[in-house]
């Protein structure tokens, strides 16, 4: 629970970070305003992530799948009617005859995800460890031939292309604040303990009368939710999709900023996302190649997977559990200078 | 002694069975437990005693048999459901959130009767805060029972050995049971702690009105706590009476106990 002095600084920071981004959004090249709105759209699907498989001990690979449903859907609904025509005759006619607005579509494509969540998750939450995880790599392949099969609302491999980008810097970040906020309500109550249970013992936390079944979905499902939801921005950002897009390479990715940030803290989700966004984008600068003294050094493509690759390896190294394992932020440093004496007196 | 007698039964278990595969685990168990007695139940290793307690808990259901609870029918009931119905349990091998605070170990346990639901958890709505301020306070009370609170900012995995029993014990309790199962709660400890324990265990019985099954080897703690006892040997019951009748009954002085032990 928050202080009404920890309320106060939470509430001066966001309007601080919100008033950056707007001049951001002024001042930026598009590619640099994208590249804001991928870490946005990446905190989203990664802090989600962290509730199932770090807060809950859920291990999913799942993601990318939830993400798919999210986008499909949300893209398919909002796609303006003259264009669905186009692009999609061959949709049943209620679905071609329907065109919601952007909010709506995102809430119905987490809301979708989220049910079949809620499907597959009702069998395959039995599983633990290992097992889990393969479970729900298989449900992501599934979707994958779904998308690629139902060709009549899809597309299939060609996947939807011409969709309204819609997803400004808004979007994404009020969706990153709307995420951090649920997960940590979520994480802070009953809900979350429960989950912290379950992850630390599930036998334990069984005989202390926590319904494993229920907390389980429930940490599946608002993960897929945000993950549809998360899904659904990025489709409209760069206005494509297609299957290949969320593949088991986009669950591992999402995974690894995951485990690099500290899978059990919404913190560490936040960090891993950003700094797995804007790294590899970094490194690609390597990948030109430069001169120096005379000496001309020809572009070696691929370095910048091996510096990444070597990072992670040392970051698993010397920090197991991420870079900031399960510590969360607060505004204590800001008390500590201050008001020591004050704290000791109310002790 | 005799109040005790006359008191109604609260747990009555009718002979249960527990078959893995071939083995006979525990054949035709039976209890018939009143309320505020403290029982022992002591044997051999393997003779089947946890996996009793892994019965009365759902842990996994009897094969055979019928367990009630308060008049209520609880056999085969999935474990949340059972300590939600009263009946609450230690582990012989401690079995605490490792990672998490001393506090939040009780609290987990104590949020089984909250009532707030998920759309209040979200807004943080009034009855939110009221309750989790009021499951915290429980939870402290409980420490406090146990003379841990102390240590409810620590993670419970720093704690000393002696510590982590005891706040296992104020775990199971914020359940709120009406019978708690104690398996091997002494072990591990000197004996100096084994009588400490012995005397939180006597006092908590009094202050929350409780029954106790104790699972324990040793037998200072066993024979001055527990009001009967079973001892159960290659899954059955072998025999079963007061401290004094089983200290002096023949077969189980050779089956358990042993000579010089039976003179403690």
């Amino acid at each position: 629970m928050l202080s009404r002095r920890d309320k106060l600084y939470t509430g001066i920071a966001l309007i601080i970070f919100l008033g950056l981004l707007g001049i951001l959004n002024n001042t930026l090249s598009g590619y640099h305003m994208r590249l804001i709105n991928l870490i946005g759209i990446n905190i989203i699907l990664v802090v989600s992530l962290n509730l199932t498989n770090g807060f809950c001990g859920v291990f999913s690979l799942g993601h990318a799948g939830f993400m798919a449903v999210g986008a499909y859907v949300s893209a398919i609904l909002a796609l303006p009617l003259t264009k669905k025509a186009l692009v999609l005759p061959e949709l049943p006619t209620w679905l071609g005859s329907i065109e919601v607005n952007f909010l709506l579509s995102l809430i119905i494509g987490g809301l979708v995800a989220a049910f079949f969540a809620l499907l597959i998750g009702y069998p395959v939450l039995r599983l633990s460890g290992h097992y889990l995880a393969v479970a729900t790599l298989g449900f992501l392949i599934i979707i994958q031939v779904l998308i690629t099969q139902l060709s009549h609302i899809t597309r299939g491999a060609r996947g939807i292309n011409g969709l309204i980008s819609y997803t400004n810097v808004w979007w994404v970040w009020g969706t990153v604040i709307v995420t951090i906020y649920a997960v940590w309500r979520i994480v802070n109550s009953s809900y979350g303990r429960g989950m912290l249970a379950i992850r630390e013992d599930d036998l334990a936390a069984e005989s202390l009368g926590i319904n494993l079944t229920s907390h389980k979905l429930l940490a599946f499902c608002v993960g897929a939710f945000f993950a549809g939801v998360g899904g659904a921005l990025w489709g409209h950002l760069i206005t494509v999709v297609n299957p290949l897009s969320f593949d088991s390479n986009r669950t591992f990715n999402l995974v690894v900023m995951s485990v690099v940030g500290g899978m059990g803290s919404i913190t560490g989700g936040v960090i891993g996302a950003t700094l797995m966004t804007i790294v590899p984008e970094l490194l690609r600068n390597l990948e030109v190649g430069i001169t120096i003294f005379g000496m001309s050094i020809p572009p070696l493509y691929g370095l910048s997977q091996i510096i990444l690759a070597g990072a992670l390896i040392l970051v698993i190294f010397f920090r197991p559990h991420g870079l900031v394992g399960n510590w969360e932020f607060n505004w204590n440093f800001l008390k500590k200078s201050k008001n020591i004496s004050k704290t000791t007196q109310n002790l | 002694m005799d109040t005790v007698k006359k008191n109604k039964i609260v747990l009555s278990v009718e002979g249960i069975t527990k078959k893995f595969k071939g083995l006979v685990a525990v054949d035709n168990y039976n209890l018939q437990l009143p309320e505020g007695e403290i029982i022992g139940l002591i044997g051999p290793n393997g003779a089947g005693k946890t996996t009793v307690f892994n019965m009365l808990t759902g842990i996994f259901p009897p094969t055979e048999g019928k367990i009630m609870l308060a008049g209520s029918d609880i056999t085969g009931f999935r474990p949340d459901h059972i300590v939600q119905r009263g009946i609450a349990r230690t582990f012989q091998n401690i079995r605490l959130f490792s990672n998490l605070s001393v506090l939040e170990n009780v609290v987990i346990a104590a949020q089984i009767r909250k009532k707030y639901g998920f759309i209040s958890t979200l807004c943080s709505s009034a009855s939110f805060t009221k309750e989790e301020n009021e499951l915290i306070t429980k939870a402290e009370e409980y420490l406090e029972a146990l003379g841990i609170a102390e240590y409810k900012e620590q993670k419970a995995k720093n704690l000393a050995y002696g510590i982590q029993r005891k706040l296992e014990i104020a775990r199971a309790l914020a359940t709120n049971p009406l019978v708690l199962l104690l398996d091997e709660p002494a072990a591990g400890m000197n004996p100096q702690e084994s009588i400490d324990l012995m005397h939180t265990i006597r006092k908590l019985k009094d202050e929350f009105n409780l029954t106790v099954i104790l699972i324990e080897h040793d037998m200072k703690v066993v024979m001055n706590l527990c009001e009967r006892l079973q001892v159960l040997s290659y899954g059955k019951i072998l025999a079963e009476g007061t401290p004094e009748e089983i200290r002096n009954n023949k077969l189980v002085i050779d089956a358990y106990l042993g000579r010089s032990t039976a003179s403690a």
